[in-house]
């Protein structure tokens, strides 16, 4: 098989296993092949990634350059980019996804110069827009107040990518790829970074921040009560948002101040915000503003929150509620 | 220690507009250091009160950019150099870090090169990488936290949903977010510094660079467009004969439009 202007995915694994940005990427490269006829590699740096390997071809790479040494088992920014680039010139892939995590980012911008090829960072889309093997890349600009349409004139087309932005395929066991283990002249280079301590954060301090979780759940007066409150509060734990509230349930002494959001509490910019039982008066409205998109739930179709909601459910928040935690629950 | 800190000029983001043919309009136009630059200044600082040296400062830019020079020296750094020529406008990271790196070469040997995370106007995050592999220096990026100490720098980040503790030797090239330290305020003997400093302004002639590595010339990518993200309509209302349809219609009409 040649392999030659292929699909290219950097892969990103954990104890051994592909990371959901990793398996978003194989997803949309799997898109991409389809377009144009072409195949997906996967490139994978590190110690210990058979399993891992074997995982890219289950969600879509056709074949994996893997790249093996102990000296790789944590992630060094200068070595994984030198054997990454080797990876590269052997496999000559037209373009290559790589994920914007901190490493996906460094590794990236180190490949840009080691190549002098052009790199196209943090891509919220990325499509063929003309015949040829030329993507444009789209990526936010401004804080999000404008977006931008890029191509690079290089090869390989660099891009790293946002995660939770493309949609990985399901595993399927039964596809075959092939696995190519890449000699590395720089397996024997000690690596110049090295990791002393790493402390993983719970899983519950990550995501009640109402500032920078992406989703949000507010509740309102629909509640009833504090014992409504509470169920509306753990509702929103269970699909991993954070949780505020309106004003009327600080007043009510149900929830601390901390909760409030709106024009005298928090101003919160979260991608969806779930209002739950909120009727959407103007000091509420004006501190969800920002918000991506607003959803909300309420009994009323008068309530004024349905004319700046995005989109509206009338109906009993308590009724509603149970059947979007089935279909938006976390593992 | 040599250290030298990158700065940047941004737009103030709140005054970006779009003329009717997607032109960037800077209503006013007034510019600032980007924000994150003074945490860098601030680590430099704090490196050069614990082991002795100089910080200088770079920054590529117009005339104007002298203002955020001034700035970083009111605030207590050595001296600044302003990389300003018409052949750098228009610089993709590509370029900009081949003339960020040749002005680094110029001022070597160093022993810390300290930069904001991200710019609020190009947001890329990827001069320090390109940095670090241009010069063969370690990278150390995100750092919340930096002590250096005996040839060595130690940084806590947020990385792989936890923080890492990570260490190399000097020289590196670290990059750091808003979280590190306080930035200290201009005193007076920074602020007369400053009233006088003078900068010298570097050419790519003064840094022996060749002109098509630089601005449009030596940049890969190219803007084909730039557009105002559509307005998500509001007032759209799921129906449904029951709770259990109308929360599958909306989550399917979230996940259908890439929402969810």
């Amino acid at each position: 098989m040649e392999w030659k202007n292929n699909i290219g995915v950097y892969l990103e694994a954990s104890d051994g296993r592909l990371t959901s940005l990793s398996v978003e990427l194989l997803g949309k490269a799997r898109q991409l092949a389809a377009a144009r006829p072409n195949q997906v590699l996967g490139i994978l740096a590190g110690d210990n990634l058979e399993s891992a390997a074997q995982e890219a071809i289950a969600y879509g790479a056709d074949g994996v350059a893997l790249l093996q040494s102990p000296h790789l088992a944590a992630f060094d920014a200068g070595l994984y980019t030198e054997a990454v680039a080797k990876a590269l010139s052997l496999y000559t892939p037209s373009v290559l996804f790589i994920g914007a995590s901190p490493n996906g980012r460094d590794l990236g911008g180190r490949l840009s110069a080691r190549l002098d090829a052009g790199l196209v960072a943090d891509c919220i889309d990325v499509r063929y827009e003309g015949d040829d093997d030329t993507l444009t890349w789209i990526r936010p600009a401004y804080t999000g107040k404008l977006f931008v349409k890029i191509q690079t004139t290089t090869r390989p087309q660099l891009g790293t990518v946002s995660d939770k932005i493309f949609h990985g395929n399901p595993k399927d066991g039964s596809r075959k790829g092939e696995i190519f283990p890449v000699p590395l002249e720089s397996a024997g280079t000690a690596p110049a970074v090295k990791v002393l301590d790493f402390t993983p954060l719970e899983q519950l301090k990550e995501v009640l921040d109402l500032d920078t979780a992406d989703i949000v759940v507010g509740a309102g007066r629909g509640v009833q009560n504090e014992e409504g409150m509470r169920e509306v509060q753990s509702f929103a734990k269970r699909i991993g948002a954070a949780f505020g509230v309106s004003k009327p349930l600080v007043d009510a002494g149900w929830a601390p101040y901390e909760w409030q959001v709106g024009v005298t509490g928090k101003k919160i910019a979260p991608k969806i915000y779930i209002a739950l039982g909120i009727s959407g008066a103007i000091q509420h409205k004006l501190g969800i503003q920002e918000a991506g998109l607003i959803v909300a739930v309420n009994k009323s179709p008068d309530a004024p929150i349905f004319q700046f909601a995005h989109y509206g459910i009338v109906g009993d928040l308590f009724d509603v509620m149970p059947e979007l935690e089935k279909l938006l629950k976390k593992e | 220690m040599n250290i030298v800190v990158l700065l940047k000029q941004v737009p103030a983001v709140s005054d970006i507009q779009l003329s009717r043919d997607n032109d960037l309009v800077r209503v006013g136009a007034p510019s600032m250091l980007n924000p994150v630059d003074l945490h860098a200044l601030e680590a430099a600082l704090t490196v050069k009160d614990q082991e002795g040296g100089t910080v200088t400062l770079l920054t590529m830019g117009t005339a104007l950019a002298s203002d955020i020079l001034r700035e970083g020296i009111a605030r207590g750094a050595d001296k600044g150099i302003l990389l300003s020529d018409e052949r750098m406008a228009g610089s993709d990271t590509l370029a900009t870090g081949q003339i960020l790196a040749a002005a680094l070469a110029k001022l070597g040997p160093l022993d810390l090169v300290l930069a904001g995370k991200r710019s609020t106007d190009g947001d890329t995050g990827q001069i320090p990488p390109a940095l670090a592999q241009r010069l063969g220096m370690t990278l150390l990026s995100y750092a919340d936290e930096l002590e250096v100490k005996e040839g060595q720098a130690v940084i806590r980040r947020m990385n792989r949903g936890g923080v890492e503790t990570l260490q190399a030797a000097l020289p590196a090239v670290i990059s750091v977010t808003e979280k590190y330290g306080n930035p200290r305020t201009p005193g007076i003997r920074g602020k007369m510094a400053a009233k006088k400093a003078v900068f010298p302004v570097w050419r790519l002639e003064d840094i022996d660079l060749a002109p098509e590595k630089a601005g449009k010339a030596g940049s890969a990518t190219q803007v084909t467009e730039l557009f105002a993200p559509e307005p998500q309509p509001v007032g759209t209302m799921i129906q449904g004969a029951t709770p259990a349809e109308a929360a599958a219609n909306l989550v399917g009409e979230l996940r259908k439009k890439n929402l969810l």
